[in-house]
């Protein structure tokens, strides 16, 4: 057997897919049966991160760039169907100065997902033609740099996105069952890209870029086509975020936000789609207890002093142990399928 | 078919390459040779598209090339290898193949995997297709780099230096790999050498490059002979054969 061809790793990829996925749907369907509401917006939360947390390795893990502008996108996707599904009554009241007829319409929530992915992607397009023309801190910072600005935007155009205020009266359609499927369908997609054409290109030209393009590799095309792709999963993760909690700010897309999702990545392992959703779950849960400990609560009848600010303490630990101690994350280059093959030879 | 007209390149006042000029013919295992730093590796560098000249024309089968991208010449047939190895570390050695026989023009031909598989066992690449690059060893990272630049079905292989830190018999295998080359896949080897022997054994015809320029080409005797490529190998002193 070999993979000359492209595309012919997709096979294992399969195989990947469907355990990381026998696994997240596991886990929701438990917390489904015995959790309590607190339990079930919690593992939600997890998942539209983990949601991010793919989208940023289509790109980041698989080009080496780093990027900080995700949570941007993620917000642009939530805002844009927010406005388009909003209904009408609500939008008269909570934007009453709505620019270009946005408060006079209101859309079924799939097409709403659908123009707010499209636009997020054809931002991301945009922003996309300079990214990927530069490399290391040159990208980063222009990351950094939209990050800022879309931030801005949601924070002074009150008009359409209410600045500091909740944006309110999204139909809360969507249920921990529905963000299993979506991000069933986006492990799948994240773990097939990468062992696309385009992957495998995109990750030699991570390696050595000259090489690269040496070896007939459009480099500035396949890192634009894995943004424009993890930009429809940022979009996707704000959709699902806006759907289930019918309330959203400016906050939430913001470096808090950026920060958390980054240390799922590194501590996963951004080379690997299995690394993604190790980091994200084992942050996700770590921080629960974390935020238990937080509040000073009682142990073995010993009351703990409060502990307020530990959680981003940890996360800073997370990313610089990481970065120290394992610089390529817990996975490596190791996607979960290998782990049983490699114990089987 | 590749033809190179005054092709230069300076680094502020350096000419590392100054006004060559060559023909590599189709089919034809052409050595490229002189002392360190004469400019060979700009050379490759100047028709790969890795560097942009400052002055001269590329024409590849009687079109110009020299508007075209670096990732746009390896489609159109140019493949090289790298003095420094450029393997991908993280990816598979197969991984590496593949990433040039996905961009190549040809990779929708029916016998194209089948070429390749032929190219890796003639290359002793078979059992370690699945391992990571960068645990290969020196001799066989080059030899990847070969595998992986034939995977462009190229029209010109050019290789810099493919048989640096070999030993003998791992030259040797190289040689009869480049012979199994030249007669299976019907494109022009541009291979650069401090070997001498080893060039002398597998090139047909030898260009000699000393300071940015090209001293002379010819067959391998009559090169080997040249009193100005004595000269620039060894100084003024020298006297007698290179080899
Ligand atoms: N990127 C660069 N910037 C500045 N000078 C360079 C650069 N690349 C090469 N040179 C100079 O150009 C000249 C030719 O270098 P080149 O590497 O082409 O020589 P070479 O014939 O390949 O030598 P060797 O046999 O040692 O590999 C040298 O003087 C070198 O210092
Ligand atoms: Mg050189």
């Amino acid at each position: 057997m070999s993979s000359l061809t492209p595309g012919s790793g997709f096979r294992p990829a399969l195989t990947g897919a469907l355990i990381l996925s026998v696994v997240l749907v596991a886990i929701g369907v438990l917390v489904e049966l015995y959790g309590q509401r607190y339990q079930i917006r919690m593992v939600y939360a997890a998942y539209v991160n983990l949601l991010v947390v793919l989208g940023l390795q289509v790109f980041m893990g698989n080009a080496n760039i780093t990027n900080l502008s995700h949570s941007a996108f993620m917000g642009i996707g939530a805002y844009v169907a927010a406005i388009c599904v909003t209904p009408v009554k609500i939008k008269a009241i909570s934007l009453p100065d709505a620019p270009w007829g946005l408060n006079t319409f209101a859309l079924d929530p799939i097409s709403s997902a659908v123009i707010a992915v499209v636009i997020t992607a054809l931002l991301a397009l945009l922003v996309g033609l300079i990214i990927t023309r530069l490399t290391g801190i040159g990208a980063t910072i222009v990351s950094l740099a939209i990050l800022v600005i879309v931030h801005s935007i949601f924070l002074h155009y009150t008009d359409i996105f209410k600045g500091k205020q909740a944006f309110f009266g999204i139909p809360r359609v969507f249920t921990l069952n529905s963000i299993l499927v979506v991000t069933v369908i986006a492990v799948f997609v994240a773990r097939l890209f990468r062992e696309s054409r385009w992957g495998v290109q995109l990750r030699a030209s991570a390696d050595d870029e000259v090489g690269a393009r040496a070896m007939g590799v459009d480099v500035f095309r396949v890192r634009l086509v894995a943004w424009v792709t993890g930009s429809i999963f940022l979009a996707t993760a704000g959709i699902c975020y806006a759907y289930f909690l019918g309330t959203i700010s400016a906050r939430p897309f913001y470096f808090t936000h950026v920060f958390l999702t980054v240390a799922m990545l590194i501590l996963g392992g951004m080379r690997t789609v299995t690394g993604a959703v190790l980091g994200t779950v084992l942050i996700s849960f770590g921080l629960e207890g974390i935020r238990f400990l937080e509040t000073g609560p009682d142990v073995a009848g010993i009351k703990l002093p409060e502990m307020l600010g530990l959680s981003g303490i940890a996360l800073g630990v997370i990313i610089v142990a990481t970065m120290a101690l394992r610089p390529s994350g817990i996975m490596g280059n190791t996607e979960v399928e290998q782990l049983f093959r490699r114990r089987r030879t | 078919m590749l033809e190179l007209t005054d092709l230069s390149k300076r680094f502020g006042g350096v000419k590392a390459v100054d006004q060559v000029s060559l023909t590599i013919d189709e089919g034809v295992v052409h050595g490229l040779i002189g002392p360190n730093g004469a400019g060979k590796t700009t050379l490759i560098n100047l028709i790969s598209g890795l560097l942009k000249a400052s002055g001269g024309q590329l024409t590849l089968r009687g079109k110009s090339i020299d508007s075209l991208e670096a990732h746009q010449r390896a489609r159109a047939g140019l493949a090289r290898t790298f003095q420094n190895l450029r393997v991908y570390p993280n990816l598979t050695v197969s991984q590496n193949i593949s990433v040039a026989a996905s961009a190549s023009a040809s990779r929708t031909a029916g016998d194209h995997g089948k070429v390749i598989r032929e190219a890796i066992r003639r290359f002793d690449l078979e059992d370690k297709q699945h391992l990571p690059a960068s645990v290969l060893s020196y001799g066989h990272m080059r030899r990847l780099e070969i595998v992986r630049a034939l995977a462009l079905s190229p029209s010109v292989l050019m290789l810099d230096e493919p048989a640096a830190g070999m030993n003998q018999q791992e030259t040797e295998a190289l040689v009869s790999g480049l012979e199994w080359i030249r007669d299976n896949h019907g494109c022009a080897i541009l291979v650069i050498d401090h070997d001498l022997r080893f060039i002398m054994r597998v090139c047909e015809k030898i260009t000699v490059m000393s300071m940015g320029r090209v001293l002379t080409t010819g067959l391998p005797e009559e090169v080997s002979a040249d009193p100005r490529v004595i000269a620039a190998y060894l100084g003024d002193s020298a006297d007698g054969h290179l080899i």
